[in-house]
């Protein structure tokens, strides 16, 4: 027997061994596709390519803290394997047998595997050397009309700034787009690619597809709605919708401005991605919120295309979206580029910005009555510009009207005729000039969650002893921004909190003491212009440990809430807010309404903010309330700091807080990460 | 004012369920009315179609878009489905189907784009309607604006036609409708 006669029995045996170990049919040895299907799932586990870290992101498995195997995909006939959730070696092999055995469907919404899983497909094909060419041949209709549509090119990360002024964007907001294969030389061959930091390609990324993950809701019942959603109740799908669609939706209608991440893959890559987001359509995932949301399932999705990627990673609990776009940079050259979307308020603030005082009037008229006249002074391109403005701001002031295009409307009635009297200048408009605001891009804000350490001097101490006393105090958020915060990445008048919650530790008394807690903390602050009138507004609850003769040194859970009006100056640098509050707490020790523990008040509230350059912030405010039916009949509270970046994701700071009975000082040192 | 009650809702203070928010969205009903260029008087006038309305904010209710998207949720008509392919509104190749399609979402952008005789959505629906060049196509539907928009009440449908005769009828433009 000849060396190779000898090694060709061999192998038969083993094939013959593998067949009738590992295969669920009737070995045939004539079967041609039987053999080769055997060997492909020898090689496999030989191989232990199952643990190829692509594959692990294809089936989205995880290692948990307990240490066993689970996938985040949660529709269970999603794997092909019964027990592909939880092992995926077994799922590799289930797949590699589909892909040969499984019949084709009857039913003409169901796909067969090899049309369900390409980007499976392709990865077994390169790495396990999977020829396709041996798969029978399958009608892949619903997959070849998908890519004839999106005809994936490249991607974009895109990032929805937040805009707290409508309270639905306050954490923004992450989803991707695939972008159409373009000609390498047909930038710009359509004109409006002048627009700074709006792609060249003239109106086509409009085109494009953006591809979101997000929760189906079932429910209209807002207590159900945060339950289910904080507990995953409610499935998360993947969606593409023409890129218009979002910009219509965030640009227009909710104004916020959109940072395009474009992302350095190439076209075998956005193709495996595309691949991926087609097989993540036919399943689902538990939607939490807090961990697996919008943001993380779009990074795992641009994870699967290239092992080198690494993402998820850096993410942290919470996932907040501006940690989605810092986690694209800790891969260098991941991010080609980025471009910047600007919301309609930015475009209309550009507009006017230049305009000199008889100008912005004009506008401000003809958006209250489209017929008026605009002085004869105003000509040219400048007439063209005061009619151009005011059509962005009927947008702003009715974009609930123009939403739904309701006929006839107030703001439909407005716009038709401006609109109408601007057609009548023949001359095409210049693009407003807009100048990237790059030190608002999230991936330059600072760290989502933040430590504040340091000594502090209170003039009255701990419960456990009275006078002053030093103390240490720790204060620790989960996220994400104040008003005293370095201000790059962030919006400038806006703070959102989660659970920030200050301990003081009195050494002298030797006392723990919760000082404050909020469950969360928002103060929108709407600057009040020309052309800009709307309202500011904060809100609060939690715990504060209150300090006057109605409530000495409780630590009394209360709740507040404020509307009022925002002036800034110098471009926001420098702005003086007024609110009219409402507060509510209740303690055991509070001398309260009618001598019960609650207290009620109401009072106003002012406040500064001073940002000078960059680095320093000074914040400041103080408020009166009045306690009606209470003794004292009135109580305030005032506070300052100031802080200073000096340099990223590290700032210093004093504070100083008085309350009628106590003040106290301390110095604070703030990580960010 | 109405903003902070909102976020007051997301403390979950607020317990009482928002059935009566939800009327606004309840045309979703995207799939009973195709965008076909047939179908002509078949759509209601903002109540289907590929309007922003219809399609953004589906079938949720009021105080559910704010908590959806707080909670970075969106909430499109599922139909939207990577897999379905079947929502009518989604086609962004070159034709006059998917002309019609932009329009209808972009009818607000689209109207002052015109009045401006250019802008990004005249650039796009320069492509889908294979026209030559978008400045062009911008000074022509500009001339035109009072005939694709009459008046305020105008259907979306209404606009769609005359935006594409303008396109087909002028001939230096070499649209291809």
């Amino acid at each position: 027997m000849s060396f190779s006669s000898r090694r060709a029995a061999f192998l038969r045996l083993g094939i013959f061994l593998s067949l009738l170990l590992f295969s669920p049919r009737p070995a045939h040895a004539a079967d041609e596709t039987a053999t080769y299907v055997d060997a492909l799932v020898v090689k496999a586990r030989e191989t232990k390519l199952a643990d190829d870290p692509q594959w692990m992101r294809l089936g989205h498995w995880y290692r948990g803290a307990s240490g066993d195997m689970r996938a985040e995909p949660d529709a269970p006939d999603w794997f092909q394997a019964s027990n592909g959730k939880t092992d995926p070696a077994a799922e590799m092999e289930a797949t590699i047998r589909a892909f040969f055995y499984a019949p084709e469907p009857t039913d003409p919404k169901a796909q067969h595997p090899v049309c369900r899983y390409p980007a499976r497909l392709a990865f077994l094909t390169k790495k396990l050397g999977l020829d396709p060419n041996r798969l029978k041949k399958h009608d892949c209709k619903k997959l070849a009309e998908f890519m004839q549509k999106l005809q994936p090119g490249s991607a974009t990360l895109i990032f929805t700034s937040y805009y707290l002024n409508s309270p639905a964007s306050a954490f923004g907001h992450s989803f991707l787009r695939i972008n159409k294969r373009r000609a390498a030389n047909a930038a710009n061959a359509n004109g409006a690619g002048a627009r700074v930091g709006v792609r060249e390609e003239g109106g086509g990324d409009l085109l494009d597809y953006g591809i979101d993950y997000s929760a189906i809701v079932d429910t209209g019942n807002a207590v159900m709605y945060a339950f289910k959603g904080l507990t995953g109740l409610f499935p998360g799908t993947f969606k593409a919708v023409p890129y218009f669609f979002k910009v219509r939706e965030y640009n227009d209608f909710e104004s916020r401005d959109l940072w395009e991440y474009d992302l350095a893959l190439d076209e075998k890559e956005t193709e495996l991605l595309t691949f991926h987001i087609w097989e993540l359509g036919s399943t689902y995932f538990d939607y939490y919120y807090l961990s697996e949301n919008c943001s993380y399932h779009v990074l795992a999705a641009i994870e699967t295309v290239n092992p080198k990627y690494r993402l998820l990673e850096y993410l942290k609990y919470p996932v907040i979206p501006a940690d989605t776009v810092k986690a694209l940079y800790k891969n260098p050259g991941l991010v080609a580029h980025v471009r910047y979307r600007p919301s309609l308020r930015t475009i209309f603030a550009q507009r006017t910005e230049k305009m000199n005082t008889a100008e912005k009037d004009a506008v401000e008229a003809i958006t209250a009555n489209p017929d008026a006249p605009i002085s004869d002074a105003i000509q040219g391109k400048a007439r063209i510009a005061v009619i151009d403005a005011a059509a962005d701001l009927v947008d702003i002031r009715y974009a609930k009207d123009l939403l739904h295009s309701t006929p006839n409307s107030e703001g439909e009635k407005i716009k038709q005729r401006l609109l109408a009297r601007r057609s009548e200048i023949a001359i095409a408009s210049d693009d407003p000039e807009i100048v990237p605001p790059w030190r608002r891009m999230p991936n330059v804000g600072h760290g989502s969650q933040r430590i504040m350490l340091g000594p502090g001097y209170s003039s009255q101490g701990s419960t456990t002893q009275s006078g002053g006393s030093g103390f240490g105090q720790l204060e620790y958020r989960l996220a994400l921004h104040d008003l005293g915060d370095p201000t790059p990445g962030y919006p400038e008048l806006s703070q959102i909190e989660f659970l920030p919650t200050r301990v003081r530790f009195y050494p002298k008394g030797r006392a723990f003491e919760l000082e404050n807690f909020s469950i969360v903390r928002v103060v929108s602050l709407s600057p009040q212009t020309q052309f800009q009138r709307s309202m500011s507004w904060k809100v609060r609850a939690g715990i504060t440990r209150l300090r006057d003769s109605g409530c000495f040194d409780c630590a009394a859970p209360d709740a507040e809430i404020g509307v009022g009006l925002a002036f800034p100056f110098a471009k926001e640098a420098l702005t003086f807010f007024f609110t009219a509050d409402t507060y509510v707490a209740g303690h055991r020790d509070m001398h309260g309404i009618k001598d019960s523990v609650l207290r009620a008040g109401v009072g106003p509230f002012a406040g500064a903010r001073v940002r000078f350059g960059e680095d320093l912030v000074w914040l400041t405010g103080g408020r009166w309330l009045y306690l009606p039916l209470q003794k004292p009949f009135s109580t305030w509270s005032a506070d300052t700091t100031l802080r200073w970046q000096y340099t990223y994701n590290f700032a210093l700071g004093v504070e100083l807080r008085a309350q009628p009975l106590a003040v106290d000082g301390q110095i604070v040192s703030a990580i960010y990460f | 004012m109405r903003k902070a009650i909102a976020v007051v809702a997301v403390l979950g203070v607020l317990g009482i369920s928002s059935q009566a928010f939800a009327d606004e969205g309840a045309s979703a009903t995207v799939t009973t009315a195709p965008a076909k260029v047939s179908v002509k008087g078949a759509r209601k006038y903002g109540a289907a179609g590929c309007g922003l309305g219809s399609i953004v904010f589906g079938n949720s209710a009021g105080i559910v878009q704010i908590f959806a998207a707080t909670t970075n949720a969106t909430f499109y008509s599922q139909l939207y489905g990577i897999t379905s392919g079947t929502s009518n509104c989604d086609e962004t190749g070159p034709g006059q189907d998917s002309a019609r399609i932009f329009i209808d979402a972009n009818r607000e952008a689209l109207a002052k784009d015109i009045s401006r005789g250019k802008g990004e959505t005249i650039a796009s629906l320069t492509k889908l309607a294979g026209c030559s060049d978008t400045n062009a196509v911008g000074m022509s539907l500009q001339k035109s604006f009072r005939v694709i928009f009459p008046n305020a009440a105008v259907s979306n449908e209404n606009v769609s036609d005359q935006i594409i005769s303008t396109l087909a009828s002028d001939k230096s433009l070499s649209c291809s409708l």
